[in-house]
């Protein structure tokens, strides 16, 4: 059960990632030329790809797991809180929205106005692609390394990064300049979720506490933490009406 | 050498505290508590639950205040 929950949460946050990727490759091949975007955003793949196997394997071959577990759990919490914050305060309407679209226009105008190459490679198209995926790559080398490394599932955790990589590279050759029709917010929440959840029960296992029915708990922290969730979004909605001038996204 | 080593702390700073300082703080007394309670125990779990839950509170807290402020002076 808890491999679904990894492989939930792994393929989440790497869609949600990658939709913001997409975003700044999409931008750079339209305005700039697509074969460098495209080598650009395969190169900062491969260099992600080699971090987590370079940082990933020696970490499940020679640290115990308890340690793993405790340090980790620390981490996810951390992250996955930090994830969940932001998508509250989107959801309550005190943060404004990611707009992908005002993110794409943006970032279009921009390369736009530098001078063009002559050569038939385009360096600016390069770097911007390489940038972007390697930057919004990390977060997902992050959640793949600490959820899989946790759980001694690497693989499987790769596995599900690279699906939502593929899946979201497909639906955005098709859709194209529509990705902010993909719910980011809710995504993002459902992942920060998941990773407090999984942050919890692996830092309690390091440090020795017992949680009835074992693995299950995962579910039952998920519903748990989705309650309070729900609970404080409701709360600052309520407690803010008229206010809800969505400040600028960070 | 000495920026590839301050970029790096730097990255790990940004990704650990950032702008929410309470956050760090807030998990590490829940770890904190948990350390309290004996090996084994169940008790620790709905400890650690609820400083986790109280800390994305008070963060929250702290922002809408801030919201309410900057709301305040647009008006």
């Amino acid at each position: 059960m808890s491999s679904f929950v990894l492989v939930a949460a792994v393929f989440l946050a790497s869609a949600v990632e990658m939709v913001e990727a997409l975003t700044i490759v999409l931008a750079a091949g339209t305005t700039r030329s697509w074969r460098s975007a495209l080598e650009g955003t395969g190169v900062a793949i491969v260099v992600l790809g080699v971090l987590v196997a370079a940082v990933g394997v020696p970490l499940v071959k020679y640290v115990p797991i308890s340690t793993l577990r405790l340090v980790i759990g620390a981490l996810l919490l951390i992250f996955g809180l930090q994830w969940l914050r932001k998508a509250i305060l989107r959801a309550s309407g005190l943060k404004a929205m990611h707009n992908e679209d005002e993110v794409f226009e943006k970032e279009v105008a921009r390369l736009g106005s530098i001078p063009g190459s002559a050569t038939s490679r385009d360096a600016t198209a390069f770097t911007v692609a390489f940038k972007g995926v390697f930057l919004e790559g990390l977060e997902v080398v992050i959640v793949v390394l600490t959820l899989g490394v946790a759980n001694h599932r690497l693989a499987l955790a790769a596995w599900a990064a690279a699906s939502a990589i593929l899946v979201i590279g497909l639906v955005g050759v098709i859709v194209s300049r529509q990705l902010s029709k993909v719910p980011e917010n809710a995504m993002k929440m459902a992942v920060g979720l998941m990773l407090v959840s999984f942050g919890s029960f692996w830092s309690g296992e390091g440090m020795g506490i017992h949680w009835p029915l074992s693995d299950l708990s995962i579910l039952g922290l998920i519903a748990l933490y989705g309650l309070a969730t729900l609970i404080m979004v409701k709360i600052l909605t309520g407690v803010r009406p008229g206010l809800a001038l969505a400040e600028e996204a960070q | 050498m000495t920026r590839a080593a301050k970029a790096f702390a730097m990255f790990w700073w940004d990704f650990l505290v950032g702008d929410t300082p309470e956050l760090t703080v807030g998990i590490l007394v829940a770890l904190g508590a948990v350390y309290l309670f004996p090996k084994g125990s169940t008790v620790a779990g709905a400890v650690l639950f609820a400083v986790v839950v109280v800390t994305v509170a008070v963060s929250l807290t702290i922002e809408a205040r801030r919201f309410s402020k900057r709301s305040g002076r647009r008006r």
